[in-house]
């Protein structure tokens, strides 16, 4: 009968003063206070002592003393506000989520991976040397050797360079776009929003792997054109979470109080509905992120991506599939490769969302 | 003829935050009796919802503790100490709630009757038909209009006025012993107020309930309730009988609380007001709570807890003023 | 009387409502007569108070009148010329010559953006571009509505209720505006906070010789702060006077059941003889014909059915009923 949401309200009424912790954390010290306590009621049989002593418990938590001095009171006994911005608490919550913290080592791992790849390949990934053709893995080919004796280490290495391109380009690309005919859509509304929605309709239409491959095959196979691809896309799914956002912002009070002291139609859309958008448009950022690198494979593996011999890890898996049985670690290694980016990604956009989700009702 | 329903001693609940613990219901005791209503004011944060929500063990747990030496008494036994399957035996059975917003507490895809059905066959192990006539029965006592029609609509076909007496003909169904209603008409306008006002006095006169009835709204109390509690900061600073109180208030906060109420019988040329704000609890100041914010406040106030003074027979009060500790010093 | 700033005439808001479920097919039309044929005039530096209960359009009528929402029909007049047939030019002037005050200081506020951004903003709309000179009147503000200069680096949800409703007056008081349309202002608030609110609201009257439009459901309130109060039922002033003559003579019986139902704050009149009025709002899409209060008024007649009673100017009081409690 009675709604879990009813208390969730009633409890941030009740300690208004700052977020609650997600569960965990201080235990231990409530413990150790509901301990004291007990202790020092039970010496002090008085009541004011032992109220005394309570007291002295919670200047002990307190950071500002209060002086308890006859001098002038201090009037605003509540500074209760810390300075903590959004940045900041969201940095706390992905700290305190383990999941999402191994999820940002591993991406940060990916990211300087990635950026330093020249330096720290132990091969040219490029070079063919038809006498270590499918080595197994040894000293001095970690994992092994492809088809053509280039070593597949380096090749992974370069890869996750190709990867975080692909991650990040295009997602951006789609995101600005998904936003801004989101954010026209929502505010505006009627025939504007018809059109740009029936637009997104027809993207979302086609399983987005189909289109991008349309596009790919009137574009022709190259990295460049698969920016252009994946940007066209995925911004349908953008402009339907952007719109559903602006619609309810749009209610909002404040953009009213906006518009009752005359801001432009376009202001209103960039100072208020787009920072109340940014919560939701980071959790849909790196969910994206592992789904276009999981598209660029894909449309590698299947042969209109990358070509040959860019590093690519589709286009890898694809070549190596032909040796699966008798040199597994040619296709399997790039695999794991891919596996563990997009999971690692996953783990950070759902440890945001948790994060973000009760912060923004706040 | 008034026995006691509920015994709360010294009932601490405590929540903790980012930044320390907050004592959100720190050491309230009081004696809920049956056929009277207590009143619960406060104004928001200062726990008054929180002790009901203690009561029927709602204190969502990995936040919130309610400490070990709290004692809720009620027919001998220490709802404290119970266990989750004991205590919903007890909630919503023996002890009733009725919130502030009723759409949140009726399931928008059932009728209004088959939500009243439902705990009278569980509990009462009625026949579907039996049942139908204790539930058309339980809305006609709180007296909505066309019954049968109102029987087969859905919550959201309701008004606002309407969905409350629903809520109170279900908190009806178990005959329950003590009823805790959480600002029942803070959504309410004024005359719909006034409807369910009396509607719920007539039920407790008819039935010798006890009532809790949390509130914000002092004009409420003096309209309804027979004793009051009045909270600051999570705890009780004043208890006495309603007609006390109001004529004789002996804490300065409820004095100033009293004095910064617009008034719609008179004209008041300028309202007093009591400056600053509730203090944050995490950081509960040392001393009295109200001691920032009370014009009468002296060196003692900011550092020792006040004393609990029992004034006459039933009124109590929590403050330095009154004792002759505190002119001591001067 | 002093002069007139604004004054409303037959004014006028109808909503379309076409409602049709997923079995039925045909579609339920209907017309909401949120504000129907208001005419009412606020003089300069006064208080003029609107009440009644949720879904009465009083609301709706306090953003008709600053052009929030377009009319159906009538006209408003600001300082003798027609709001609604104001150029660009004009309409700019009008938007810092009123501003208004919301009900939610949790709502009315944007989460992202900062205290000095948020009060500011007005300023930069209009014109004031040079940081410095904008931060300035900022602090100024801050310090007439009672806030600290050091907490303009803070976002909103770092302050509580009061100081938030005192974040939207600093922001409403900005462009010195001569009108503020204060939409129950201090409804969300604490009995102790509302004080401390409604007697800064009244400060600032005299200080800035403002003018308000004050929109409440709570009667106690309305006659603390106002000179004139209108009183308004399903979208249309049943009556008006000023707050003793209104609060201790009501002669709309709509009126007195208001009054009557209103929790008094004195138990040993507790048993005082009370009128409480039975039933609920009718629905304003098919409102009662004639008066639309007959069919909860226990005064009603024939004629109440029959013919919607005209708002009568007595002296200084105006009501709208047939069968006035006088």
């Amino acid at each position: 009968m009675i709604q879990k949401t009813q208390f969730f309200k009633e409890i941030a009424l009740e300690s208004k003063l700052g977020r609650l912790t997600p569960f965990g954390f201080g235990r231990k010290r409530l413990k150790y206070m509901m301990s004291v306590e007990a202790t020092e009621a039970g010496k002090n049989s008085d009541l004011d002592a032992s109220k005394d002593s309570k007291s002295s418990k919670s200047s002990k938590t307190s950071k500002s003393s209060k002086m308890p001095s006859s001098e002038q009171p201090p009037r605003d006994a509540e500074d209760l506000v810390t300075d903590e911005g959004f940045w900041q608490a969201l940095f706390k919550s992905i700290y305190r989520d383990k999941k999402a913290l191994v999820g940002l080592i591993m991406v940060s791992l990916f990211i300087l991976i990635a950026l330093f790849a020249p330096w720290i390949v132990p091969h040219d990934p490029y070079a063919v040397d038809m006498e270590k053709v499918l080595t197994a893995p040894n000293k001095a080919y970690v994992i092994g050797t492809d088809f053509l004796g280039r070593d597949i280490l380096s090749r992974i290495i370069y890869g996750a360079r190709i990867s975080l391109m692909i991650g990040l380009v295009p997602t951006l690309i789609s995101l600005a776009i998904g936003t801004f005919l989101g954010m026209v859509s929502g505010y505006f509304g009627g025939k504007v929003d018809y059109v740009i929605m029936r637009l997104a309709d027809v993207c979302m239409a086609f399983p987005s792997l189909l289109l991008a491959m349309v596009v790919m095959y009137t574009l022709g196979a190259s990295l460049f054109n698969i920016f252009i691809a994946l940007s066209i896309v995925n911004w349908g799914s953008t402009s339907r979470i952007v719109r559903a956002q602006t619609l309810s912002i749009k209610e909002k009070e404040f953009v009213e109080a906006a518009r009752s002291i005359g801001v432009g139609r376009f202001k209103i859309l960039w100072r208020h509905i787009l920072p109340n958008c940014i919560p939701s448009l980071i959790v849909l950022f790196t969910l994206s992120v592992p789904e276009a690198i999981m598209s660029e494979a894909s449309l590698s593996f299947l042969g209109v991506g990358a070509q040959p011999p860019t590093p690519s890890w589709g286009l890898m898996i694809s070549r190596g599939k032909e040796f699966l049985f008798s040199s597994p670690w040619v296709a399997i290694t790039p695999g794991i490769a891919i596996f563990l980016v997009v999971i690692a990604f996953n783990f950070i956009g759902d440890g945001l969302r948790d994060a973000l989700d009760p912060y923004t009702k706040h | 003829m008034n026995e006691t329903v509920v015994e709360i001693q010294n009932l601490k609940t405590y929540f903790e935050t980012d930044k320390g613990f907050n004592p959100a219901v720190d050491g309230v005791s009081m004696t809920l009796e049956s056929g009277r209503i207590m009143g619960l004011v406060g104004e928001s944060g200062s726990g008054k919802s929180m002790t009901a929500m203690s009561i029927l063990g709602l204190i969502p747990k990995p936040f919130g503790q309610i400490l070990p030496e709290s004692k809720i008494l009620f027919e001998g036994e220490d709802l404290t100490k119970l266990s989750e399957k004991e205590l919903s035996k007890i909630r919503g059975n023996k002890i009733a709630m009725i919130f502030q917003e009723p759409m949140t507490s009726l399931n928008p895809v059932y009728t209004v009757g088959k939500q009243l059905m439902e705990p009278l066959r569980l509990h009462k192990n009625l026949s579907k038909r039996e049942a139908k006539v204790l539930a058309l029965k339980y809305l006609e006592q709180v007296r909505i209009p066309d019954v049968e029609k109102r029987f087969a609509s859905y919550p959201h076909q309701l008004s606002g006025g309407l969905r409350q007496r629903v809520m109170i003909a279900m908190a009806l169904t178990c005959e329950p012993k003590l009823i805790i209603a959480d600002e029942p008409t803070t959504a309410l306008d004024v005359t719909i107020q006034a409807q369910i006002l009396k509607l719920l006095k007539d039920i407790q006169v008819r039935l010798n309930t006890a009532i809790l009835f949390i509130t914000h709204d002092l004009g409420v109390v003096a309209e309804l309730c027979d004793d009051v509690c009045v909270m600051y900061a999570g705890e009780i600073v004043e208890k006495c009988d309603a007609r006390n109180l109001f004529e004789a208030p002996l804490h300065p906060y409820t004095i100033g609380l009293l004095k910064s109420l617009p008034k719609i019988n008179e004209d008041v040329e300028a309202l007093y007001s009591i400056e600053g704000m509730v203090p944050n609890l995490v950081n509960t100041p040392v001393g009295c709570r109200f001691a920032p914010r009370c014009d009468n406040a002296k060196a003692i106030c900011f550092n020792k807890l006040p004393p609990r003074i029992r004034m006459a027979t039933q009124h109590e009060v929590l403050c330095w003023q009154y004792d002759e500790r505190a002119w001591l010093d001067e | 009387m002093s002069e007139i700033l604004l004054s409303a005439k037959h004014l006028k808001k109808y909503y379309q409502i076409s409602s049709s479920t997923l079995f039925s097919s045909h579609a339920n039309r209907g017309i909401v007569k949120a504000v129907d044929d208001i005419t009412l005039d606020i003089p300069r530096g006064k208080t003029l108070s609107l009440v009644g209960e949720s879904g009465c359009g009083k609301s709706t009528l306090g953003r008709t009148l600053i052009n929030l929402i377009d009319p159906t029909e009538g006209e408003v007049l600001f300082n003798g010329k027609n709001i609604y047939a104001f150029n660009a030019q004009e309409e700019k002037a009008f938007r810092k010559a009123v501003s208004i005050i919301f009900q939610d200081p949790y709502a009315s506020l944007n989460p992202r953006m900062k205290v000095r951004d948020l009060i500011g903003e007005p300023l930069l709309t209009h014109g004031m571009k040079a940081k410095k000179e904008r931060y300035e009147r900022v602090n100024e503000l801050m310090k007439i509505t009672g806030l600290k200069a050091e907490y303009a680096n803070r976002y909103p949800h770092q302050f509580s209720g009061g100081q938030r409703q005192r974040i939207g007056i600093a922001r409403a008081l900005a462009l010195n505006p001569s009108l503020i349309v204060c939409d129950e202002a201090v409804s969300a608030l604490d009995v102790s906070i509302q004080a401390q609110i409604l007697n800064l609201l009244k400060q600032l009257q005299r200080d800035f010789n403002l003018t308000y439009l004050f929109i409440s459901h709570d009667l106690s309130v309305v006659r603390y702060v106002s000179d004139e109060v209108y009183v308004m039922y399903l979208g249309q002033i049943v009556e008006a006077g000023t707050p003793k003559a209104l609060f201790e003579k009501p002669i709309h019986p709509y009126t007195q059941f208001l009054i009557n139902a209103v929790p008094i704050a004195d138990p040993s009149i507790r048993d005082r003889e009370k009128m409480i009025l039975e039933g609920d709002l009718p629905s304003a899409i098919n409102p009662p014909s004639g008066c639309r209060f007959r069919t909860r008024c226990p005064y009603a007649t024939e004629i109440c059915a029959n013919s919607c009673p005209k708002l009568i100017t007595q002296g200084e009081r105006k009501f709208a009923c047939h069968h006035p409690l006088m």
